[in-house]
């Protein structure tokens, strides 16, 4: 009885795991509309549809002001607001480079598309 | 503050604003120092076609951080055949001195500008050509200049996302294909979307349209789409996934459900019957033996 006890427990923690782990990757690509507006109206992209899925983000960047928490990349799973720009630079070379920084950990923050830094400096922003 | 979705001001990081297709994001770059794109979001409502040397309307609206619109006074309208400011509606008249087509832009210190807005001048008269029917398409040269006459046809393709509160809109059915050495990637792209929209009175109006994109070869990771019927292509790295979770996640669950069933004491009785009748069996056959 104990054994077979167990076994039930190792099979339903199998399937927990099991579960967790294909939720995440079973995530379907999507599709949205990206716009980036630079500076004194110049647009980076004026609108453009991609396909985005999970995306991988080198965050040790030093263009990208302190790094204070040693990850040299962090994770997004699933289609994210963030993750739509790293898929499209790919694409587009305007929005390159594109850096994020996790200086303010946990979350992530854009500090770089293009030619244009903020975040780091006085009064701009991409955030 | 620098990132909109679906004309909404994001109220989380842009990390952790999860997409679920068919939103406008808009990135934008705020200088407080030069007020820079610290103010509103703006957009022009305009013809999709007009005749030369004929005036024309075209209405600015402001989103503000909720999405609200209302129509936006004072906005310098750049594009036709002299600049135009828009008066207290919103509303401005404009004219086109040739045969081409022309960007709209609206810029307002401290908006962010909209979005340029294509409309194609001609001699023929704009009912000859249905502006309500159909997709959107043009063949401009590289970099989205639009300077290749292409055609067009009306289409009422896009949604409403009139005085909403981050009302989600869908995309039209814009295509615009690079020239020259990136012909061959005419299918696989398009640079930007239209929104079109009955403003009351009938007519289709192009919300936005496209400005300026590169083209590239091959199908990166921001897999460009023509339109929203078109197919997505996979990206590289889940070249193997299937196409989506439906079909995935209940077979998990389901299996999830009977491993939990196992440990209720019906399913364990279950169990410990199905273990005796095999253990039966097998003690029967070796006593056979």
């Amino acid at each position: 009885m104990n054994t077979l006890s167990r076994a039930l427990t190792a099979f339903v923690g199998a399937c927990a795991l099991l579960a967790s782990c294909t939720s995440a990757a079973l995530a379907a690509p999507t599709t949205a509309n990206l716009r980036v507006e630079g500076p004194e109206g110049h647009p980076l992209d004026p609108g453009t549809n991609y396909a985005t899925d999970t995306v991988t983000l080198a965050t040790d960047t030093s263009e990208c002001g302190p790094d204070s928490n040693k990850e040299e990349s962090r994770k997004i799973v699933g289609p994210s607001a963030m993750g739509l720009i790293d898929d499209a630079k790919a694409t587009n070379r305007q929005l390159r480079p594109y850096l994020v920084s996790d200086a303010f950990h946990p979350g992530l923050i854009v500090c770089q598309i293009g030619d244009k830094i903020g975040s780091f400096a006085t009064n701009t922003a991409w955030l | 503050m620098a990132l909109k979705v679906d004309h909404k001001e994001a109220q989380v990081g842009g990390d952790q604003y999860r997409l679920n297709g068919g939103e406008k994001v808009l990135w934008y770059f705020a200088d407080f120092g030069r007020s820079d794109n610290t103010g509103k979001e703006l957009a022009l409502d305009a013809p999709r076609q007009v005749r030369v040397n004929e005036p024309f309307s075209v209405r600015a609206t402001a989103y503000d951080a909720q999405a609200n619109e209302s129509p936006a006074a004072g906005v310098r309208i750049t594009g036709g055949a002299t600049p135009a400011i828009t008066g207290a509606h919103g509303r401005t008249m404009l004219t086109a001195s040739r045969e081409d087509t022309i960007a709209l832009r609206g810029t307002r210190t401290p908006d962010i500008p909209a979005v340029p807005v294509k409309v194609r001048v001609t001699s023929d008269s704009p009912s000859s050509q249905s502006p309500t029917e159909g997709g959107h398409s043009e063949t401009g040269s590289r970099g989205g200049s639009a300077s290749g006459g292409g055609s067009r046809s009306g289409g009422r393709s896009g949604s409403d996302s009139s005085g909403g509160s981050g009302g989600r809109s869908r995309f039209g059915g814009t295509s615009q294909a690079g020239g020259g050495n990136v012909a061959e990637n005419k299918a696989s792209y398009s640079p930007t979307t239209s929104l079109y929209r009955g403003d009351g009175d009938g007519d289709s109006k192009a919300l936005q349209s496209p400005a300026s994109a590169e083209v590239r070869n091959g199908h990166p990771l921001g897999e460009l789409l023509s339109g929203p019927g078109e197919e997505i292509p996979p990206k590289p790295n889940s070249s193997s996934r299937p196409p989506s979770s439906a079909g995935g996640v209940p077979l998990v669950a389901l299996v999830v459900a009977l491993g939990a069933l196992m440990l209720t004491p019906v399913g364990g009785f279950l169990a410990r019957r199905v273990l005796r009748a095999r253990w039966s069996r097998s003690s029967a056959s070796a006593d056979g033996g």
